[in-house]
């Protein structure tokens, strides 16, 4: 590059900065002014109701479909909207796109008469019921389970408990099986420090203001140093309609029904009971090795929520045939949602389901 | 690579990754610290007082709630667990029921709801579309 080209690069530069200063102002003003963006907007029907859940069915797009219907479990303690947040940034906009029939659990949010919740409730009550509901409206016998974060835990425990029912695969994203290896979550649990029986006999449910600042501790200065973020790039559209609905998501944690985090709390994270095949839900022991199912274990390297310590065994634990663990770039959010979710895991995730959908 | 020869000097940039490393390396540094005894032992202590102070603040309310006869909050959450206990009883008749309607064949005289979307508004494609490494096939 010459002096002179270097010099109009320089000037080019300036130019450009200029601008954007101008915009960051100008844009800045209309992002305070502006109302919350919408999210979940792939057409649906709720096919069935039950207290707070509700089972969605989600509109067809193509001329045809693949037989297996899918059916996606949200985790307990998150809005199902990461999985549909905006179009185009929708893995379940992408799948109905892509010929899949696509149903999903929403847990909503737990009521304090919820409080008495527990794992039983979830894996072998609510789960059960909504497979039944998925096939009765779907018309076939078997179908497909996608499962995110607690999600996939649910899934992977129902699996265990029904190795002879409907399901035809298993993908669980993100999903904690090795307790000891939770690292932040793990220490802070620690029994000599926290209470978790204060917490739930006294709060009931555990509040999603509690949910958030845990999730935040985890990373303190990431909150602000996304703030400046934001500032920096305010003058991109789409980095601002990005952050948006992230930062919508973050910060609208549900409360974790009392009784199932004292579950999780002692049984899972204390004791390690899942992973070492002492867990039982109703006197019935869940081990994973019963699952046989195809399965899918999809991990994010920089996981801090579910660091790859945790999740990294749940695949070889199980005795499916057809396994496959797979490790992407990126973290518990960016997993599912985000420019490398749309490049690396979707298609992924599609043509795992497609191969295995009759 | 040219691309970057082609942007020039960047003024930012460095103050960018700057902080891309000021803040991992303040993340890591703030939850290791976190993880001690002491920090711990802290948190602990302004929960336990914070935990106490609601339960005795909702007693208080409690005891002036029943004073004025008036459902105290827990009065209404037993009333809502009892609700949730009578639609759970009833989502399992109805799932009952409707095995028991599937065994002897009397689902047959309502249409099923696969069918019954298929005439709705939102009519379901056919279940043809194969894998792709069978796309050259025909769908039974």
């Amino acid at each position: 590059m010459t002096p002179q080209e270097q010099e109009a690069g320089l000037g080019d530069r300036v130019r450009q900065e200029v601008e954007r200063l101008l915009q960051r102002g100008v844009k800045g003003f209309a992002y305070l002014r502006s109302d919350q963006p919408d999210v979940g907007l792939t057409p649906k029907d709720t096919i069935h109701s039950r207290g707070t859940l509700n089972l969605y069915h989600y509109r067809a797009t193509t001329d045809d479909l693949y037989r297996s219907p899918v059916l996606l479990v949200m985790s307990l303690v998150s809005k199902p909207y990461i999985l549909d947040l905006a179009p185009g940034q929708s893995l379940i906009e992408f799948l109905v796109a892509r010929g899949h029939d696509v149903y999903m659990i929403d847990w909503g949010e737990p009521r304090p008469e919820d409080s008495g919740l527990r794992l039983e409730n979830y894996v072998l009550d609510f789960i059960p019921d909504c497979i039944e509901r998925v096939l009765e409206d779907s018309g076939e016998s078997r179908l497909s389970i996608v499962g995110y974060c607690m999600g996939g835990m649910l899934s992977a425990m129902y699996a265990s408990l029904y190795p002879d029912g409907p399901l035809r695969n298993l993908a669980c994203f993100t999903t904690p099986f090795n307790f000891d290896g939770m690292g932040l979550m793990k220490a802070w649990s620690d029994p000599k420090h926290f209470d978790v029986d204060r917490i739930v006999d006294t709060l009931g449910n555990v509040p999603p203001d509690m949910m958030l600042r845990a999730f935040e501790m985890m990373r303190p200065v990431s909150r602000i140093a996304a703030q400046i973020r934001l500032w920096d790039n305010m003058w991109s559209d789409e980095f601002v309609r990005s952050y948006r609905v992230f930062d919508r998501w973050t910060n609208e944690q549900i409360p974790f029904p009392g009784e199932c985090f004292r579950q999780v709390t002692k049984e899972l994270s204390w004791e390690n009971r899942w992973f070492k095949g002492e867990l039982f839900l109703e006197g019935r022991r869940v081990d994973v090795g019963r699952i046989t199912v195809p399965f899918l274990h999809v991990m994010a390297e920089h996981d801090h929520i579910v660091p790859y310590a945790a999740a990294r065994e749940l695949a070889d634990s199980v005795k499916s045939e057809d396994r496959q663990s797979l490790v992407l770039k990126g973290g518990h959010v960016s997993l599912v949602a985000g420019p490398n979710a749309v490049r690396r895991m979707w298609p992924a995730l599609d043509l795992w389901l497609a191969e295995r959908a009759t | 690579m040219a691309e970057d020869r082609k942007r020039g000097f960047d003024p930012l940039q460095g103050l960018r990754e700057l902080l891309d490393k000021g803040e991992r390396s303040l993340n890591e540094a703030l939850a290791q610290r976190s993880t001690s005894d002491r920090s711990q032992a802290v948190r602990s202590g302004l929960s336990r007082i914070l935990l106490d102070a609601q339960k005795a603040n909702w007693e208080l309310w409690g005891r002036w709630f029943r004073a004025i006869n008036v459902p105290t909050r827990s009065d209404v959450i037993r009333l809502g667990k009892t609700l949730s206990q009578l639609e759970q009883r009833m989502a399992q008749l109805e799932g009952s029921l409707r095995r028991l309607e599937r065994r002897n064949g009397a689902a047959d005289e309502r249409p099923a709801p696969a069918a019954a979307r298929a005439a709705s508004d939102h009519p379901r494609p056919p279940r043809t579309r194969l894998p792709p490494s069978r796309a050259g096939e025909t769908a039974r």
